[in-house]
């Protein structure tokens, strides 16, 4: 029939012309952005350098699409509630709400990716220089292991993975670098594990831990010290901070997922009752070329107590929860994060020359470690 | 510029169906080329000055073929067109392969290597330098008339939507739709219809599949399950396949919106029972073009069985390396040759005799460790994988990957493309068409109603789908960009 036929011309035309329509008449308005991105810019037509400008506008066109964010936010609804399927690859759906970030975390806790005898080897022997440089500074070394996830909440992955090798990277490089002088490794899996039964370790919607993880691992950490310097004073106990339960930030994985609607999470949140811990002027060292967090890449902070040996710490985006804490038993810490490399950072240890030296490594990231070895 | 992007479906297109029918027609041409022009120059701006320079040859080798028409003058001048046209591709798409060759050589004859920098490959070359020559060839042997009008010649070349991935359109096809052509309701919605199903072709299987074709092609044969190993090569059999017949249907329904006619390039090969009916029915623009251009020249299988199974393996190890310039494409070629060969040689009469699954299972097994040739890398990576294929690894093993192809969406894109890939929906259209002619005039009114809803609600569904993965997803690759 021909109306029919007319119907579905008109359909079709319609479909596609509405988000031009859109741009000039603004009959739909879009949802607010859930990505933590600047928007392409619309390129400039220049007629000597053309070739680069179809990609540019292109993105510049996929950025600014008609009802994006809108779009986005129902594909991930779809995906996640009737596909049962993170709507990135880059993530998973675990069970009970629980969200794990996929690639080297997964691969680290299924032991796919166990070191070669040369690549542990390797990190052997990094590990060796940087304990001996630091010892030639009379400095004391201290490894710590960030646990991912995977190690502290197996049981909430989904059932296919609920099961691993148990022999991972981590295993193998503590039975390859403990006992090497002046180097103390602390794993914080066994930390974290133990403590379980007092609150959540790791939040549901982000791959880091809570405050309340944050904090035992402090205690871990300080316990460790204390062993090397009897001066330091212990770890402050659960009842010398305000614990207050309150609404978070959207978990990074949630995040990934445009799913933050649906994991709005309300965990503890911990701080000192009394001010322990000082901001310092920094020394300026310089951040790595385009790092993303330049703005924390250097922090430093005194507990007002020269007595107290002065600290190092190398740390990951582990450190943002873990620094409230570690600062309040060292007359000087200093603070770098160096954008998941992992390194001595010898200029920064020789300007400083701290008494303890201190490197926060996450378990799915000895790659870095090894890549940025020598220097 | 590619169909199944935003930029194309909400922006090019609406634009150029709105000039095309506001224009009159003497103009209509004219935009069309501009339109194919920007189309074309999105992929790369200086490429079209090479496709602006692959007209201009064919324009004048026609009109020298046309003016030395009685004479042997045609001949050299075919010749030396199709040598330009080969010259076209050979550079920009088999210096590097050749010179990789070569270096290979000198190196073991301790010679320096010659370097000759990186050359890019310009998108669609294979495509329009083909369809080129069959414009020069058909001229020659006097099957088309020659085209004096260097618009109309450069709209055949040229014409957005068979210009980057085909069907190669032979110049007799088309001649006369580039004079005169009807822009009316039926061919805008058969064209709808058709591009619409290409769309989903291509976003909602080829994309899918792509995503656990790539994961099993990128990992290592060592490390590759066995499981995985199997599902990688279903799953890019069948990307391949809705990828490549998606972007055909595109271009066909695009082409019929616009009012042109452009022949059929698949016809489901998946349900073939031998490889000479799989070549029947895969890339038949490109198959039909061999035979007229290539294997019939040679002699066909006319003069001698020996010489026919020669000309096979001639046309087949050239129609892999049309597809790229690797070795491993010619193993791919000459794979299918050798099949092709072997059911010549008496294998297809034993074939036939056989129960009719055994011959689907051979053909797609044939099909499918082909595949692995053409997907993988280097040849070294094809071994890889055929051992993982074949020599049992626990599924342990990828687990990581898992979660990728244990989920609902998976399963739906799995049965819609095994079904799709059968001739099932179009027993089910052709048995219904048969069933309303047999139904009383309401009850018909009623069929027609609901066959009308439905497609109006499926070219709804796909297109909000389609842009719902686009906009979300820019996981989005055209395999046949490379050819």
């Amino acid at each position: 029939m021909k109306i029919h036929k007319i119907l579905i011309s008109l359909v079709f035309a319609v479909l596609i012309m509405l988000p031009f329509s859109n741009r000039i008449l603004h009959f739909l308005n879009d949802t607010k952005s859930a990505e933590n991105r600047a928007t392409a810019p619309m390129p400039d037509f220049d007629i000597n350098e053309l070739d680069p400008f179809p990609q540019d506008y292109e993105s510049y066109y996929q950025d600014n699409f008609f009802i994006r964010n809108w779009i986005n936010a129902a594909y991930s609804e779809i995906s996640r509630k009737i596909f049962k399927k993170s709507p990135t690859d880059k993530a998973m759906i675990g069970v009970d709400g629980w969200l794990y970030i996929k690639t080297d975390e997964l691969k680290n806790y299924l032991s796919q990716n166990i070191f070669t005898e040369d690549e542990l080897n390797r990190f052997k022997q990094e590990i060796i220089r940087r304990s001996h440089y630091l010892d030639s500074l009379n400095c004391k070394y201290y490894f710590v292991v960030v646990p991912t996830k995977y190690s502290v909440y197996p049981e909430f992955l989904p059932r296919v993975y609920r099961w691993n090798e148990g022999y991972t990277r981590t295993d193998q490089i503590i039975d390859a670098i403990s006992g090497i002088d002046n180097m103390v490794l602390i794993d914080l899996r066994k930390t974290l594990n133990d403590n379980k039964d007092k609150g959540l370790m790791f939040r549901p919607s982000d791959n880091h831990w809570s405050d309340l993880g944050a904090y035992y691992a402090y205690a871990t950490i300080i316990d460790s010290i204390r062993k090397d310097f009897p001066e330091v004073r212990p770890a402050f106990p659960l009842d010398s901070f305000n614990i207050e339960t309150k609404p978070i930030n959207i978990g990074n994985i949630a995040q990934m997922m445009n799913a933050g609607d649906d994991y709005q999470e309300e965990m503890p949140r911990i701080s000192f009752k009394n001010q322990q811990v000082w901001e310092m002027e920094k020394a300026g060292y310089e951040a790595p070329r385009k790092f993303s967090f330049e703005h924390v890449y250097e922090l430093a902070f005194t507990n007002r107590n020269d007595k107290n040996p002065t600290l190092l710490l190398i740390r990951d985006s582990f450190g943002n929860t873990i620094i409230p804490f570690i600062p309040a038993h060292f007359a000087k810490s200093t603070v770098i994060f160096d954008a998941w490399q992992y390194k001595l950072n010898k200029p920064i240890v020789d300007k400083e020359r701290p008494d303890v030296f201190v490197q926060l490594t996450m378990e799915c990231n000895y790659d870095d470690l090894l890549e940025h070895g020598g220097e | 510029m590619v169909f199944s992007t935003l930029l194309f479906l909400f922006l090019f297109l609406p634009a150029v169906l709105l000039g095309n029918f506001i224009l009159p027609f003497r103009f209509r041409n004219y935009f069309l080329l501009l339109s194919s022009f920007v189309f074309f120059a999105w992929g790369g701006v200086s490429y079209s000055l090479l496709l602006i320079l692959s007209v201009l040859i064919n324009y004048f080798v026609g009109l020298l073929i046309h003016k030395y028409r009685e004479s042997s003058g045609a001949g050299i001048a075919l010749g030396i067109g199709v040598g330009l046209n080969l010259l076209i591709i050979v550079i920009f798409k088999y210096s590097n392969f050749i010179f990789e060759n070569i270096n290979f050589l000198r190196s073991n004859l301790e010679y320096d290597p010659i370097n000759i920098g990186h050359i890019i490959l310009p998108i669609g070359i294979s495509f329009y330098t083909f369809q080129a020559i069959s414009y020069l060839i058909d001229l020659y042997r006097r099957q088309v008339e020659v085209q004096k009008n260097f618009a109309d010649l450069a709209l055949y070349i040229f014409l957005f939507p068979q210009l980057i991935a085909g069907p190669i359109i032979r110049y007799h096809d088309i001649a006369a739709q580039i004079k005169t052509r009807s822009n009316n309701l039926d061919n805008f919605v058969e064209g709808i219809k058709r591009f619409v199903l290409g769309l989903a072709k291509k976003v909602l299987i080829a994309n899918q599949m792509a995503v656990i074709a790539d994961q099993a092609f990128n990992t290592p044969g060592d490390e590759l399950s066995t499981l995985l190993a199997w599902l990688g090569v279903f799953a890019y059999s069948f990307q391949i396949y809705f990828d490549f017949s998606g972007y055909s249907d595109m271009a066909i329904g695009l082409g019929r919106m616009l009012g042109f006619k452009f022949p059929e390039n698949f016809n489901f090969p998946y349900i073939a029972r031998s490889i000479k009916e799989f070549w029947r029915r895969w890339h038949i623009s490109l198959s039909t073009w061999f035979r007229d251009y290539l294997y019939i020249p040679l002699g066909g299988n006319r003069i001698s069985p020996t010489r026919t199974y020669v000309n096979l393996l001639i046309v087949f190890f050239l129609t892999g390396l049309w597809h790229g310039a690797s070795w491993n494409f010619v193993i791919w070629g000459f794979f299918h040759g050798f099949f092709l060969v072997f059911e010549r040689l008496g294998f297809e009469k034993l074939l036939q005799r056989l129960w009719r699954p055994l011959q689907h299972i051979y053909t797609l097994f044939v099909v499918l460790i082909a595949w692995v040739f053409f997907r993988a890398e280097t040849l070294e990576a094809s071994l890889g994988y055929l051992k993982a294929m074949f020599w049992y690894k626990p599924m342990w093993i990828n687990i990581e990957l898992i979660s990728e192809y244990d989920n609902l969406m998976f399963y739906l894109v799995g049965a819609a493309a095994i079904l799709s890939s059968s001739t099932l929906w179009v027993d089910i259209q052709n048995y219904l068409s048969i069933m309303q002619t047999r139904l009383s005039r309401a009850s018909r009114y009623i069929y027609l109603n609901m066959v009308f809803l439905i497609q109006v609600l499926a070219i709804v569904a796909v297109l909000v789908i389609t842009t719902m993965l686009l906009v979300s997803n820019s996981y989005n690759p055209f395999i046949y960009f490379r050819f």
